[in-house]
């Protein structure tokens, strides 16, 4: 579905990434840990096409073949089918809620009847955005923010969903009903690849996960087995 | 009392002429955060077009408005893709020394070509109407009319159709845009060809009340950014009533002072309204 190979990536002079290579299969949720600064978001930020890296290739399956997207504009990314949820959720803060689900749906889906199914679904997923709809995206409390964010993913047909620190700032309720949407995700057939602070959430809900510092994998397996791995977990993601 | 009412109506064509350039300018500022010093010579280029097309071309006003219109839209898309495009997102200090240069070309052309003498086009429409007992001109009411509808018509265009919504989006965040699908280059071209239309309108229809000539674009540009940092950056109802109330300011003042005073009490505003609210009178909002 996804390949990075080897890529470096800079902010101006300060070498961010420094080879970062890593793999997301299909309905696969991939787990990317790591500590702050290390260089998760600057990740996903180069896959999405925010900051192309300078050195390296990504590459998209794309109707059967891998499609070289290094360095593609994250518009044209988007057209592939990866849709990308930014940390701060980065909803249009002067645009009603409708709106902020609307430029979505305007670009991917054509006819009226296609909008309103997935209109539907976003409110199976968030009900709360439903009664939200008319408000000023500014006006929602965090928890309808990240809702919002996640909705306005969906809208862009997505095959994969690039997550970054979904569950930041949330309470546990909202943190287990994020677990349980990246769990419906998958079972849709989309795949994720999920950058979290919050190690126990991430690995959780994920199949496989990587480990990142000082902006290179230090470690890559199974969830289940960096849950074994007291050590790791110590001293990658300080969890005791 | 009766001068009071004229100069007020007055006022208000002054301002909606000013708020039609200064919201295109506000527009692109706003949105891509790049100051167009050349936008008033649109307005310029807008007033000379519907001349030439009227004196030497076509026949009636109209055409000759929406030929003139269809040109200067033409003339800023080509400024967006030759001078602007490759300092878009650079410091400011690049795009007003480009569009300052660029304003001096379209002037000194106007000046060489045409000459210093001022222009003049007859009215379309000759009618008058009474108010309070004083002849008004019709098409002076119909400048408002029109102003107006063109107004509300970006307006409705901004809040209700996809590109709208694309292009606040775009002006609100230009990083998380792209990523839900929107073609920022295109936005931007949007942009510019409302605000390149709306000046060259504002040129065309004010020219039978104005006249024309190469200096009329600079004269306006300086109240147009005084009246988009009164009315909030980016703001475009905002642009629209700071316009209507700097163009009452200058109607009405010219009852007492001369239009150089009435202009600096415009700049008077400006210094009051950034001490008290340097944000201008209206939240920065994104239209």
């Amino acid at each position: 579905m996804l390949r990075v190979e080897n890529i470096y990536t800079y902010y101006g002079k300060s070498n961010i990434l420094q080879g970062v290579s890593l793999e997301v299969k299909r309905r696969e949720v991939v787990a990317l840990l790591g500590r702050n600064g290390v260089g998760k978001t600057t990740t996903l930020k180069s896959i999405i096409g925010i900051n192309h890296p300078k050195e390296g290739k990504i590459y998209l399956e794309n109707e059967g073949e891998m499609t070289d997207i290094t360095i593609l504009p994250p518009n044209r990314i988007v057209s592939f089918g990866v849709s990308y949820v930014p940390e701060d959720r980065r909803i249009f803060p002067q645009l009603a809620v409708s709106e902020n689900l609307r430029i979505g749906i305007d670009i991917f889906f054509n006819d009226k009847e296609s909008k309103q199914a997935v209109l539907e679904k976003i409110f199976s997923y968030f009900p709360v955005l439903k009664e939200r709809l008319n408000q000023e995206g500014k006006s929602l409390s965090g928890g309808e923010q990240q809702m919002l964010a996640i909705a306005r993913a969906i809208t862009t047909k997505p095959r994969l969903i690039l997550m970054d620190e979904p569950s930041e700032g949330l309470m546990p309720l909202l943190v287990n009903k994020i677990k349980e949407i990246i769990r419906q995700f998958k079972e849709e057939g989309i795949s994720i690849l999920l950058v979290e602070q919050n190690a126990e959430m991430a690995l959780d809900v994920s199949d496989r996960a990587y480990v990142m510092e000082k902006g290179m994998i230090q470690w890559a397996g199974t969830s289940s087995d960096i849950m074994k791995d007291k050590a790791l977990l110590s001293k990658y993601l300080g969890v005791s | 009392m009766e001068k009071l009412i004229l100069q007020g109506i007055n006022g208000i064509i002054y301002g909606l002429i000013y708020a039609l350039i200064a919201s295109g300018l506000t527009l692109i500022w706003g949105i891509m955060d790049f100051i167009n010093l050349a936008h008033g010579e649109l307005y310029m280029i807008g007033a000379f077009l519907g001349w030439l097309f009227l004196s030497f071309i076509l026949k009636g006003f109209w055409l000759s408005l929406i030929a003139s219109v269809v040109i200067v839209t033409l003339i800023g898309l080509t400024l967006r893709k030759t001078v602007l495009m490759p300092i878009i997102g650079k410091d400011p200090l690049y795009s007003i020394l480009a569009t300052y240069g660029v304003s001096l070309v379209f002037q000194q052309t106007a000046l060489a070509v045409f000459g210093p003498t001022c222009q003049s086009i007859s009215m379309p429409l000759s009618g008058k109407v009474f108010i309070l007992s004083k002849e008004y001109s019709v098409y002076r009411l119909l400048v408002v009319a029109m102003a107006f509808s063109v107004i509300g018509m970006v307006w409705l265009f901004m809040k209700k159709s996809k590109w709208g919504i694309w292009i606040r989006a775009v002006a609100q965040d230009k990083e998380m845009a792209p990523c839900l699908g929107i073609p920022v280059s295109s936005v931007y071209t949007i942009v510019f060809v409302l605000a390149s239309a709306m000046a060259a309108i504002a040129g065309v229809i004010i020219s039978p009340i104005f006249g024309i000539h190469s200096g009329m674009g600079n004269e306006v540009i300086l109240t147009a950014f005084i009246i988009v940092m009164i009315g909030g950056l980016g703001n475009y109802v905002g642009s629209v009533i700071a316009g209507i109330l700097i163009g009452e300011v200058i109607a009405i003042g010219t009852i007492w002072l001369s239009p150089t005073q009435a202009t600096a009490v415009c700049w008077i505003i400006l210094l009051l309204t950034l001490l008290v609210r340097p944000q201008g009178l209206f939240r920065r909002q994104f239209i």
